[in-house]
């Protein structure tokens, strides 16, 4: 009995620990309490109410720019006009890192050419035709901390703001006929006192400080001495590549070149955005007009002799030292008059051409620590650039709630809903042997992968019409070129192929013209992802399903020899992710001899380095961007006695006039970003003869080869398979293959959002469902404002032939509103005829697609504003209210817990001890009775 | 053998009357209402202890994690090792804190927010910059248990002092303002020299309001002097958020493992005291339970939400 009483007593306080365990705080759930004020879904309206939607404010200007000549008696005389016609490609709703095509003409012709026009180098530049990008707006009627100037136009080095001359006291800038004196002195524009860190000073300098957002002024000075903004940096190839354009004029007055804006988000310092306003300045430099006796400028102020007034006469006078047209030289002096060096020069400023640039309101606007917690949804990166304009609609619409997008793997997010640990999910395919739960897999976007590039023809210029098929696809993945003489000589399997894709007559055929490298790795490979994605699976299909691409990786030659690289060979298609699979090494005699310290140092298979995959898609766009080439075998500044130097390190950004360089890219980055995609061979194979003039006559029709535009992609969408089973559509690649796929771009995908139909929260249900419905009917507007569907996606309208995709998604909201394990079917006619059953009737009719029939996906989804409807009010900055968290068991846990354990301790020491205390007080009233009449009752414990 | 005389083998007697003659012991009645009476103890003995665990042993525990990770942090300053950017390993030592007024000295940051982070001392929260960084940095703190290093923040008032010190310096902020729910956000550090602390805690209100830490409290302060360079920044988890708990799978299994070793405890004890003796079973058995009880307890408040 004894022992059977203290088990029990044990038993119990266990009991209790474990009941304890369920009194955990249900009670902290917060609710979030964001309200923007209410004018600020005017604030994204305002942003973009300068433009309709769907232009992006092209703008075409005109200017004529003049040099003039001062002589000793003050007269002057133009030497030099020019009608100066500039054409911006955009400047409305600009985003981070956006290209602008800029052409010109009617310019002076630039001398003295250099490869990378974005480099300081281009300073030397004879008449370049240089585009920045300024803080503030060229008007004379806002505050003067509001306009543009030389210093608030970025520069990425500090040499490009800093002259200075050992040889001479009057250089040809101290001679501007149209500069003030102060810019004219000796010393013009240096802080005070001269900063230490500069040492002494040369016959003349003119210090140009770089003024930045915040208001700090970066003195710069020689290699910065004085100070630089912390995004400039002199050292090339760290950071975000330059923006600063010398661009080059051709003889015939004409160039054009692609300019890349930033926001507050790549440069701080510049700090331009929706709020900020900046300006791309483009300064086609005629020359300094020269006043070397100083006749513009105060007595005081002029060359002190008229010996040193000839000389700074003479000096800017100078001849140019390049021909129109001629290349850099080294050792030659360009003319600093002419030079872009002066830039900054009133005579060059003041024949400026400005175009204003409004920015549209950027994601991180939703980025306030002390928000509401945002709905999180993984997944594609396809989808990146929509929800990158969907994201602040949501975040700043009082009606609708922040939520982010974490790109993952599809494969990995499609798991994870599957397993329950993510609410949604953004993918490509339904996965393998279908959910096991029910998710519905609503369309949310028509997209799909795109083969980006850059590749100078040989002009120099840059081509645009590649044409690829998915054997050249194969090629490159396979790593079947050996890119170079090393891998030609020693790699057995791949020696006779033809060094670089440019060789390969197949190649050839579809893009007659290029040049051909015969050494060169990155024309060897295509960039594509080590990690997972349903775009490389996508891809892969595609290669897969091509009768000629799959014979050459079974190990049959192409029709010129080629053979498939021996590791690849037999490999099974599709997968996910492209596997590494060529393990050859350089052989000893090469890693001996020292030519590549790094490779010697740690050598690895070099295809595997040729090849390079990266993790993120943003560095393939990225490099697509600025033409860099990944190719990971570069040993800059190797030295063999330090072994911190002997780091392998990719190409880094090729020279313009002989850029090549493919990756794999979304879509939707295309036009983001103004990269060149390449048509893709469709339809049936036009080359089943095998010989080159057949394919090359299929090539020049161009009919079987199409690009990932909205033609390509809606007639790929119709040949999409419906999935009963699985509730949803995929890609069929036999179809692509037929004859009805010619036109089709075998590229596309459609991204789906996969949301379980059970088991989630009541408020994330109604969220996502409101996500959905949104980007089902007021999210596939295309056009650049935030909320509306950017280029590269086809809208799923009626009018493009997929109102049964919108419709599935306003249906499969409402099941997911519902959370009743309902999956709604493809067609909702079979919902109707299986149904009578709740589940689909509820699904139907439920309050998550009020208004929104299947067929009327153009109907605003329900708390959805249209941008228009808050047009023309002014914007505001959007004020966040503190969230706040209340936890209901911090409230009342410990009071309770004290108070609970006060009254049972109470009540079972009582019970405990009853008898005990029954003895007591008859002891007690014994004792009081014996005691005499009227003493107190002895303090003893007593019964209440 | 003649000399040894036969002893009788005693008979075996049958008794046939009632085992306890007379009535039943007194106590028949009072045996139900102990009973009754032992859990009731329990339940109430149990409820003292979380009190006590809370509130009086769960600072030995910070202060030991503390021990540790000041010296961590110590070295790792020393060394030019500690971190200035994500991404920081959870638990991870991160600053030094110092707020005078609040009777904060030299509390030892760590990184991550979770429950589980909080028992060793103020953690920063992932998704924000670290303090001295361009930017917002949050720090939360306990109100009530494990020391309660943020318990004490109701005492500052705007001008206040704040110093940490991280891998990248040492940074004094001035208490700005505080703010409750509902209270407007000031707006985010803009220029890029500005930085501003947020310390988040739990507070209650009317009678007894540090026993009862229910809301959450912000306490913005801006820097002194110039921020550093914001490093990269983590993204926020679920459950670190303010007044979240920390309920991941990893933890309730720990919590069953413990409890089958509190129970195993329990029943060695009985087993000691039904066998041993009584004395012996309370000399051994009670470090036993309390050792099992903590690790129990310790385990079981990351269920509690992460401020409290």
């Amino acid at each position: 009995m004894t022992r059977l009483r203290k088990l029990s007593f044990a038993g119990a306080v266990v009991v209790l620990a474990v009941s304890a365990l369920g009194l955990q705080a249900p009670g902290s759930a917060a609710v979030p309490e964001t309200s923007p004020a209410a004018t600020s879904a005017a604030n994204l309206a305002k942003a973009a109410a300068t433009a309709t939607t769907g232009t992006t404010g092209a703008v075409t200007k005109t200017k004529t720019v003049t040099r003039e000549m001062f002589d000793a008696d003050g007269n002057s005389q133009v030497v030099d006009q020019n009608k100066v016609t500039l054409n911006v490609s955009a400047t409305t709703n600009l985003r981070g890192r956006q290209e602008l095509n800029v052409t010109w003409s009617g310019a002076h012709p630039t001398g003295g050419l250099v490869g990378d026009v974005n480099s300081a180098a281009g300073t030397n530049e004879e008449y370049p035709f240089i585009l920045m990008e300024c803080r503030g707006v060229d008007s004379n009627s806002v505050a003067t901390s509001k306009r543009i100037s030389p210093q608030t136009c970025w520069t990425q080095t500090s040499s490009e703001r800093f002259v200075s001359d050992y040889n001479t006291s009057y250089p040809a800038w101290r001679s501007d006929a149209f500069a003030t004196p102060d810019e004219r002195a000796k010393y013009a524009g240096q802080p005070s006192p001269r900063p230490s860190a500069c040492g002494s000073a040369a016959l003349s300098e003119h210090w140009l400080p770089f003024v930045a957002e915040d208001g700090t002024k970066y003195a710069g000075g020689s290699v910065g001495c004085a100070g630089v903004a912390p995004e400039s940096s002199d050292i090339s190839g760290s950071g975000l590549p330059s923006n600063t354009t010398y661009g080059i004029t051709g003889t015939n007055g004409r160039g054009s070149v692609q300019f890349s804006v930033w926001t507050e988000d790549e440069n701080a310092s510049l700090g331009c955005s929706s709020t900020v306003k900046c300006t791309l300045v483009a300064i086609p430099v005629e020359g300094v007009s020269c006043d070397g006796y100083g006749t513009q400028e105060p007595a005081a102020d002029r060359p002190d002799t008229d010996a040193h007034a000839a000389v700074a006469d003479q000096n800017c006078r100078a001849a140019d030292a390049y021909a129109p047209g001629a290349n850099a030289v080294a050792g030659t002096v360009s003319n600093e008059a002419t030079s872009g060096e002066l830039w900054w020069a009133a005579s060059n400023w003041r024949n400026r051409i400005s175009v204003p640039l409004a920015f549209a309101v950027s994601p991180n606007v939703c980025s306030v620590v002390s928000s509401a917690k945002p709905l999180t949804i993984y997944g594609s990166s396809l989808l990146n650039e929509a929800t990158a304009q969907w994201q602040p609609k949501f975040c700043t619409d009082d009606k609708l709630f922040p939520f982010i997008h974490v790109q993952t793997a599809d494969s990995a997010a499609r798991t994870l809903v599957q397993g329950g640990s993510i609410e949604a999910a953004f993918s490509s395919r339904a996965p393998d042997g279908g959910f096991t739960k029910p998710v519905v897999q609503a369309p949310v976007a028509m997209t799909g992968f795109a083969i980006g590039y850059v590749i100078d023809d040989a002009n120099g210029q840059r081509y645009t019409k590649l044409r690829l098929d998915a054997r050249l696809l194969a090629k490159l993945l396979t790593e079947s070129y050996p890119g170079d003489a090393l891998v030609r000589d020693n790699h057995a399997g791949i020696g006779a192929n033809p060094m670089t894709i440019t060789t390969d007559p197949e190649f050839i055929a579809l893009n007659p013209g290029l040049p051909q490298y015969t050494s060169r790795e990155a024309a060897a490979v295509l960039l594509t992802l080590s990690s997972d994605a349903d775009m490389v699976y996508a891809m892969t299909s595609y290669i897969n399903s091509d009768p000629d691409a799959r014979a050459f990786l079974d190990g049959k030659a192409d029709p010129w020899g080629m053979v498939v690289n021996p590791s690849y060979k037999g490999i099974s298609l599709p997968v996910y992710s492209w596997p590494l699979l060529d393990n050859f090494t350089a052989p000893p005699a090469y890693i001996q001899g020292g030519n590549n310290p790094c490779y010697s140092y740690s050598p690895g298979p070099w295809m595997q380095l040729m090849a390079d995959p990266t993790a993120l898609i943003s560095t393939i766009v990225l490099n697509m961007q600025y033409a860099i080439s990944n190719v990971q075998l570069s040993c800059p500044n190797g030295n063999p006695e330090d072994i911190s130097t002997l780091k392998l390190s990719t190409e880094g950004r090729q020279n313009p006039g002989h850029r090549f360089v493919m990756g794999i890219v979304p879509l939707s980055s295309v036009s983001r970003y103004g990269l060149t995609a390449a048509a893709l061979h469709a339809g049936p194979d036009a080359s089943t003869a095998g010989d080159s003039a057949s394919r090359a006559a299929a090539a020049v029709s161009g009919t079987s080869y199409v690009s990932g535009d909205d033609a390509g992609l809606s007639a790929a969408a119709t040949l999409l398979t419906r999935d009963k089973a699985a509730k949803t559509w995929s890609v069929d690649y036999d179809k692509l293959r037929s004859a009805k796929g010619t036109t089709a771009y075998p590229g596309t995908l459609p991204v789906f959002a996969d949301v379980p139909t059970s088991g989630l929260p009541k408020k994330d249900a109604a969220n996502l469902a409101t996500f959905l419905n949104y980007v089902a009917t007021t999210g596939q507007t295309r056009g650049l404002l935030n909320g509306e569907l950017p280029p590269g996606y086809l809208p799923l309208t009626k009018a493009n032939g997929l109102a049964d995709f919108a419709g599935y998604t306003v249906r499969a909201a409402a099941a997911v509103k519902a959370q009743k394990g309902f999956v709604p079917s493809l067609n909702p006619a079979d919902d109707v005829v299986a149904g009578g059953k709740g589940d689909g009737s509820t699904a139907n009719s439920g309050d998550g697609g009020d208004g929104a029939t299947p067929n009327a996906p153009s109907t605003p989804a329900p708390g959805t504003k249209t941008p228009t409807a808050n047009a023309g009010q002014s914007p505001v900055a959007v004020a966040f209210k503190t969230a706040g968290d209340h936890s209901v068991l911090g409230n009342v846990g410990v009071p309770l817990a004290i108070l609970l354990a006060l009254v049972l301790g109470f009540a079972g020491g009582l019970l405990r001890f009853s008898g005990e205390l029954r003895t007591a007080a008859a002891a007690g009233r014994t004792a009081f009775r014996r005691a005499s009449p009227g003493a107190g009752p002895g303090g003893r414990r007593r019964k209440p | 053998m003649t000399t040894v005389v036969d002893r009788p083998v005693p008979r075996t007697v049958v008794r046939r009357e009632p085992a306890t003659p007379g009535r039943p012991p007194r106590r028949t009645l009072s045996d139900i209402q102990v009973v009754i009476a032992r859990p009731l103890l329990v339940i109430a003995l149990f409820l003292v202890w979380i009190l006590v665990y809370l509130i009086v042993l769960s600072p030995f525990q910070e202060s030991h994690a503390q021990h540790r990770l000041y010296s961590q942090l110590r070295t790792e300053l020393a060394l030019g090792e500690a971190p200035t950017g994500a991404p920081i390993d959870a638990g991870k030592p991160v600053a030094l804190l110092s707020i005078p007024r609040a009777g904060v000295k030299n509390q030892v940051v760590v990184e991550g927010t979770s429950t589980r982070q909080l028992q060793d001392g103020p953690g920063h929260l992932r998704g924000s910059v670290l303090p001295g960084q361009h930017g917002t940095s949050v720090l939360l703190g306990r109100a009530l248990s494990f020391a309660a290093p943020f318990g004490r923040l109701d005492r500052l008032r705007a001008g206040d002092p704040i110093k940490v010190t991280t891998g990248q310096g040492t940074f004094t902020y001035t208490v700005a303002d505080a703010r409750r729910k509902g209270d407007p956000v000031p707006a985010a550090p803009t220029d890029a020299k500005d930085g501003r602390l947020t310390l988040v805690t739990a507070v209650g209100s009317g009678f007894a309001s540090r026993l009862t830490p229910s809301d959450t409290v912000y306490v913005d302060a801006t820097l002194t002097g110039k921020a550093v360079g914001p490093g990269p920044v983590a993204t926020v988890v679920a459950d670190e958020r303010p007044m979240k708990a920390h309920v991941s799978a990893g933890t309730l299994a720990f919590l069953a493992l413990s409890l089958q070793l509190l129970i195993a405890a329990f029943i060695g004890a009985a087993w000691l005291r039904a066998r041993w003796s009584h004395l012996g079973a309370w000399i051994v058995g009670t470090p036993m339970i309390v050792a099992a009880l903590w690790v129990v307890s310790s385990l079981a408040s990351q269920l509690l939400p992460n401020l409290i």
